[in-house]
């Protein structure tokens, strides 16, 4: 046990006090009513309660107070010298008030230390100070996110931020030790002086970097707990790159894949990479890389994302109550770290699959630290090799970052990203299947390719006490197809360009404020061109001719917004906000006031809360009704499509527990006003009848139990949900309305010394759209006045009247590791949906045969995949 | 539409390949719902109505059996009994008139037996003038009622035209020219275009539809060398030199616009735009302008160009020209051309379709294959012609076999067979594509 100067002197005043446990007969706060009970829990926790309830601060050393007994108190309605007298009976303890405080130590004197100790221990107490600062790895390189920086000899702990920023409060008012640790860096110990108040503090890597979340999880807290101690931030989770690459699936580990599976989060499908959060929509969810707006994050119509989890430093995702400072969407923020490259030379890594293979490298150039990663697919190979079908489809994407080092401690980082997705089909064969060897006509074909790319820099500097980060970025997402050779071509592209600068500061021991302001440029073309056709002239507007078809949206948005982290006391803190938008193209002002706080009932439990408003000024075009989502089809807020606005209520509890074990329950509802949906009867000319409103609501309960440390580590989640939407005089539940979802993920040591992964999820029912039977939607020829035959369509029920059964998947995959030639090897092996359900993924319906029938496809079958990753 | 259609199917293929089949389950029986097929054409002698009962599982009977009318509805179970009006609400000695449709009499079909045609039929309707209103009412035996409305289009004029030539006979140069579409409308909300190929001076004698569109614009630009590309058509030209073709313009309504634009998703059964209570279909109006076109084309190959047909044929001097030009997409020999001359029945003016072909054998001088068909239509009755010849690229006229088949009743044919000389006269020297 490490014996401070605080706990010295507050022991020799102690001891002076002789036998009497109090200093004065009539102190004031010891006749304060306790309000406590507590039944068999650890002196800590009882103190920290008694505090809590009684409004009188207890200072103790938690080193002093710690041990395995367990004490109770059924105190409600006695002093606070009663229920200290109770607690502390038989532990060799004794308390005393000094200058407001009531402070717990040994009755043991400090040989020394005299009764001017005892009145510099009491003034001590008073003049407790702030200390803040900022961690980077290296000289001038990049925060480091999540480091544990603690008094060497008191008891404060703070976790820096993701600009690497702390504030440690509680701080005695003398030369202090400060510890600083954090995963993969050589953990330092630094001074802070009587009179300073604020710090930078360069961390080393360390020489042999271990696997990132076990040293986080056991050594230091996860990053969850850190959050649950220093923010009021709500709906937070935070998954870690061991996470996503330890949860078994289909193909490739997969970012979003693992968001897919935490509580709030609704997939639809096997198939698909959109995800619903809470009832909204899945353009309500921002997905965000370095800061950088990703548009479309999926390849293949959504069987991968576009992340590759091994460049991923971090991904916080925040299902609700999300600050201020992120640019519009209502429903969700999927904030998705990249790592900075290793500076201790060059490393790299890949992966080898079944169906795709990717290379990471990294390391220094100089001062400059960089990571390259790139991708590609075979599975069009892979799919010609073993079955008679063509699968004439491949992605490439690659991601880069680079971390420029500046002086003062500050930094630049460019972050790029291109990824592209390519399906070449031909329509017309070439040669006739009778005689395929001679070429009969100019074939035509189907070119079709879409992808995003995007630039981002980010610039953070450390200014007088604050820290300035200002960002710009574009993001672009494009698609093109084109019937070839030469004959009709569509393209739509998305871009967006945005400049935001904010800046962090502490004014005062208990505020952190945060403000800033933004713009962003969007620019949405949709052209369908040929040199075959010409159009022209409206009704009543004779004349003049047209391409097939354009329209186009450039919404600027521009924003102001501001939050204060306001730490209201130790058990209760604040976070109120405000973000401002500006959209001048829809002429709409949009105040967005938010709140969310945290009240401690003990260390370690919580009430959490928040409300919001939150605005959206862009919008996907696309049927929600589909069970696949291509990508999605953006427009932006103008004269005819409004800006969409949901208001956010929650209310949770959170609770850790020991091994970092969390509990977080959390209620919610939300509205949705402005949505947009598809106008099936939309004229390509009358330029905004795109879409038609719709409006709506949703309410629910997330519940996430999650073992953040130890051999077995995973979580167990839990979301029931109800959305309703209305629209066109119809009130329907969404295509994503299901009541109740669970995931179970876990991480465990595995058979033949291997780590065992498994997911298991089950869904309730979603709805579907019935069909009602078919009719045959036959073909006028206007030169015959006659109908030729038709193509038979179904005709629907109402809209998500129908549910399909329920959902259950099992994953279950093993990984191994060794090292070999100096490279560190994985291969691993992973069952897909094991016990081989049949979800259904949409179901066929022949009402022309007798009697009417019904089948389906299946979502993804019983699926073995295996590969290997190697790193050095 | 299409591109969306085929790049969905493709993307849906590459994910089935990664899904199963779930089993075929019997599901109930659902009620069906009344589908109406109506479309009044301004200017047609009848107007008509074609009433079906949707599929619902009850029968598995349905059928294709040509253009209805006047083949009977059979795509849906037929409505019989129906009781179908159509009421005016123009102005004029016709306001609010109701006109009672009547049923067309059972047909019998071989293999079906006797079937309710389904349509019902009336030329009564008034006089109709742009932005008069047509209301329409079916009342079905089990009391179902279903009603639409259509507002019937107008113009001031069709113009259509090429770059040399304006009105209704058009000629059109496949790789130089554009057709121009400029509609001045009184009242319209679409224009629609019908490319067939001319269902009397084509060899099937069908003419099929070549190629539709709708537009919500007033105005619109082919260009000659325009090019399907459905498989189903091989990506063949649209507007095909050698052949004579109609191109249909019309004037719709809203409710023609959307039922040839709109489909119902196959997943979701949305998306279709219905404007009927009651039932599913369309109950539209159109105008429609009727215009002529005679498709030309460079002629550069050594195949093309103008081919002199001679001989005795049938008892009959035969001598016709036949003007050939290449299908200009295909690399097969495929051609068309046009044929005028003096042939069995009298004279001739038609479109004849064809393969001049050499095998790759006989490329530099040995003979080829040449193969053309065409019909006639004559008081006697139709009666197609089929020349076949062996034609070599280093000699000039040759023989060939011509089979003349006659239809002396419906699928009842006389059949003769000739000798005839085949000789070009005229066109390019050796430019092999």
């Amino acid at each position: 046990m490490r014996t401070s100067a605080l706990v010295a002197a507050i022991v020799v005043m102690l001891a002076a006090s002789a036998s009497g446990q109090t200093q004065g007969a009539d102190s004031s706060l010891l006749n304060r009513q306790a309000n406590l009970y507590v039944h068999a829990v650890p002196l800590e926790i009882a103190l920290r309660d008694l505090s809590l309830r009684s409004g009188i601060r207890i200072a103790f050393s938690p080193d002093i107070v710690r041990g395995p007994a367990l004490v109770s108190c059924a105190c409600p309605d006695v002093t606070v010298r009663d229920a200290l007298d109770s607690l502390l009976h038989s532990t060799g303890l004794v308390y005393a008030e000094m200058a407001g405080n009531v402070v717990v130590g040994p009755p043991v004197a400090a040989p020394g230390f005299g009764s001017s100790i005892s009145v510099a221990g009491a003034a001590e107490a008073q003049q407790l100070r702030q200390v803040s600062g900022r961690i980077v790895a290296g000289e001038n390189g990049p925060p480091v996110v999540s480091a544990l920086v603690r008094g060497l000899e008191f008891g404060s702990r703070a976790n820096t931020d993701q600009l690497g920023q702390f504030v440690l409060h509680d701080v005695p008012p003398r030369q202090v030790q400060l510890v600083v640790e954090a995963t993969g860096f050589v953990t330092d110990t630094v001074t802070a002086t009587p009179i300073q108040h604020d710090m930078t503090v360069v961390l080393n890597r360390a020489a042999v970097e271990l696997e990132p979340v076990m040293i986080t999880a056991d050594a230091l807290g996860p990053p969850d707990r850190s959050r649950f101690d220093s923010t009021t931030q709500i709906s937070a989770i935070t998954i870690q790159p061991a996470d996503i690459l330890n949860i078994p699936g289909m193909f490739e580990s997969d970012v979003i894949r693992a968001v897919q599976l935490l509580p709030g989060t609704i997939a639809k499908n096997d198939y698909s990479i959109t995800y619903n959060v809470r009832g909204g929509e899945g353009d309500q969810n921002l997905v965000r890389l370095d800061g950088v707006t990703v548009f479309n994050p999926s390849h293949l119509g959504g069987l991968f994302s576009t992340f590759d989890a091994n460049a991923v430093e971090r991904v916080d995702f925040f299902t609700g109550g999300f600050p201020a400072s992120y640019p519009g969407r209502l429903s969700s923020v999927l904030d998705i770290s990249l790592r900075d490259g290793r500076r201790d030379g060059l490393h790299g890594g890949g992966q080898v699959s079944l169906l795709s293979s990717k290379l990471l490298l990294e390391g220094p150039l100089g001062p400059v630290s960089y990571l390259v990663g790139v991708r590609r697919t075979y599975a069009d190979a892979v799919v010609a090799t073993f079955t008679s079908y063509t699968m004439p489809y491949y992605f490439t994407d690659a991601v880069a970052k680079l971390h420029v080092p500046l002086g003062s401690g500050g930094s630049v980082a460019l972050t790029g990203y291109w990824g592209r997705d390519d399906l070449d089909v031909n329509i017309v064969s070439s040669v006739d299947e009778a005689n395929p060897a001679a070429e009969l006509r100019e074939p035509i074909d189907m070119v079709f390719n879409w992808g995003n790319r995007l630039a981002g820099l980010t610039w953070r500097q450390p200014l007088a006490g604050a820290t300035v980060e200002t960002r710009a970025s574009v993001t672009e997402f494009f698609t093109t197809l084109a019937i070839m050779p030469d004959m009709a071509r569509w393209d739509n592209n998305v871009r967006l360009l945005s400049a935001s600068s904010d800046v962090t500061f502490a004014p005062g021991n208990h505020h952190r404020l945060h403000v800033g302001a933004g713009v962003e440029q969007y620019d949405m073309t949709y052209d369908l061109l040929s040199p075959l056709f010409e159009f022209g002239g409206q009704p009543g507007n004779y004349g003049g001719l047209l391409p097939l078809f354009n329209t186009d949206y450039h919404p600027t948005i521009w924003s102001l917004y501001a939050d204060d982290e306001w730490d209201l006391s130790s058990w209760l803190k604040l976070r109120p906000g405000v973000r401002l938008e500006h959209v001048p193209a829809a002429a709409f002002t949009g105040l967005a006031p938010r709140a969310s706080f945290k009240l401690f009932l003990t260390r370690d439990k919580a009430v959490i809360g928040s409300v919001g408003r939150y605005h959206q000024a862009v919008h996907s075009l696309r049927d929600q009704e589909l069970p696949i989502t291509f990508y999605e089809f953006w427009i932006g807020a103008d004269e005819f499509v409004p800006v969409a606005q949901s208001d956010h209520a929650v209310l949770g509890y959170e609770q850790w527990f020991d091994h970092g074990i969390q509990l977080n329950v959390e209620g919610y509802r939300k509205t949705f006003r402005n949505l947009v949906i598809p106008n099936s009867a939309q004229s390509l000319r009358d330029v905004g009848n795109q879409y038609r409103p719709m409006e709506g609501e949703s309410w629910g309960v997330d519940v996430l139990l999650r073992r953040h440390t130890g051999r077995v580590q995973g979580w167990i989640g839990y979301g029931f949900n109800k959305t309703e939407r209305r629209a066109g005089g119809e009130s329907f539940p969404p295509a994503h309305d299901r009541r109740h979802t669970v995931n179970l993920v876990l991480r465990a040591p595995g058979p033949l010394g291997s780590e065992l992964g498994l997911r298991w999820g089950w869904g309730s029912p979603l709805p579907y759209t019935g069909l009602n039977g078919e009719w045959s939607h036959r073909t006028y020829r206007l030169s015959e006045h006659s109908f030729g035959s038709g193509d038979t369509e179904p005709i629907s029920t109402a809209i998500n009247a129908e549910r399909f059964p329920s959902y259950s998947r099992l994953d279950v995959g093993l990984h191994w590791d060794f090292t070999k030639w100096g490279i560190q090897w994985k291969p691993y092996l992973q069952v897909a949906n094991v016990y081989n359900r049949r979800n259904v993924f949409l179901y066929v319906f022949d009402y022309g045969s007798r009697p009417a029938t019904r089948s389906g496809v299946a979502q993804v079958p019983l699926f073995p995949t295996f590969g290997i990753e190697f790193t050095w | 539409m299409v591109i969306a259609r085929h790049a969905l199917s493709a993307l849906a293929s590459c994910l089935v390949l990664l899904a199963c089949e779930l089993d075929e389950i019997t599901i109930p029986q659902v009620q069906p719902v009344v589908v109406v097929h109506s479309v009044i054409n301004v200017g047609a002698p009848t107007q008509f109505v074609i009433l079906e009962q949707s599929l619902t599982g009850r029968s598995s009977q349905h059928y294709s059996s040509g253009p209805v009318p006047p083949s009977p509805a059979g795509e849906g179970i037929p409505i019989a009994g129906a009781y179908v009006t159509l009421t005016y609400h123009g102005t004029g000695s016709c306001e609010q008139r109701t006109v009672i449709l009547q049923e067309r009499p059972p047909v019998e079909l071989g293999g079906v037996g006797i079937v309710a045609s389904g349509t019902y039929m009336t030329s009564e309707l008034c006089s109709l003038s742009p932005g008069d209103r047509v209301e329409l009412r079916v009342e079905a035996l089990n009391g179902e009622v279903v009603r639409g409305m259509t507002v019937i289009p107008g113009v001031r004029s069709i113009d259509v035209h090429t770059r040399s030539e304006r009105g209704v006979y058009l000629t059109v140069d496949h790789g130089a020219d554009s057709v121009w579409i400029d509609v001045d409308p009184i009242v319209a909300r679409a224009l629609a275009f019908e490319l067939a190929r001319d269902p009397i001076r084509t060899p099937d004698g069908y003419g099929g539809t070549h190629f539709t569109l709708a537009t919500d614009t007033m105005s619109m630009v082919f260009a000659g060398n325009l090019r399907t590309f459905e498989d189903a058509d091989e990506g063949e030209a649209v507007f095909r030199p050698g052949s004579y073709m109609t191109l249909s313009v019309a004037v719709a309504d809203t409710n023609y616009y959307d039922f040839v634009r709109s489909f119902s998703n196959p997943l979701t059964g949305r998306g279709f735009i219905n404007h009927l209570d009651g039932g599913i279909g369309v109950f539209g109006s159109v105008l429609t302008s009727e215009h002529y076109l005679r498709v030309i084309d460079r002629q550069d190959d050594e195949r093309e160009g103008l081919y002199r047909v001679s001989g005795t044929v049938d008892s009959v001097d035969a001598d016709i020209l036949l003007d050939l030009y290449l299908e200009p997409l295909l690399r097969d020999g495929e051609f068309s051309a046009f044929v005028d001359g003096a042939w069995v029945h009298g004279p001739v003016s038609t479109s004849a379709d064809g393969q001049y072909r050499y095998t790759s054998a006989a490329a530099s001088s040995g003979p080829g294959r040449f193969d053309v068909t065409f019909m006639t239509v004559s008081e006697n009755g139709r009666a197609w012609h089929a020349i076949s010849g062996a034609p070599s690229r280093a000699s000039g006229p040759f023989q060939a076999i011509v089979t003349t088949a006659v239809e002396i009743e419906p699928y009842v044919f006389r059949n003769s067979t000739d000798t005839v000389t085949v000789e070009r006269v005229a066109g390019a020297l050796f430019a092999v594509r």
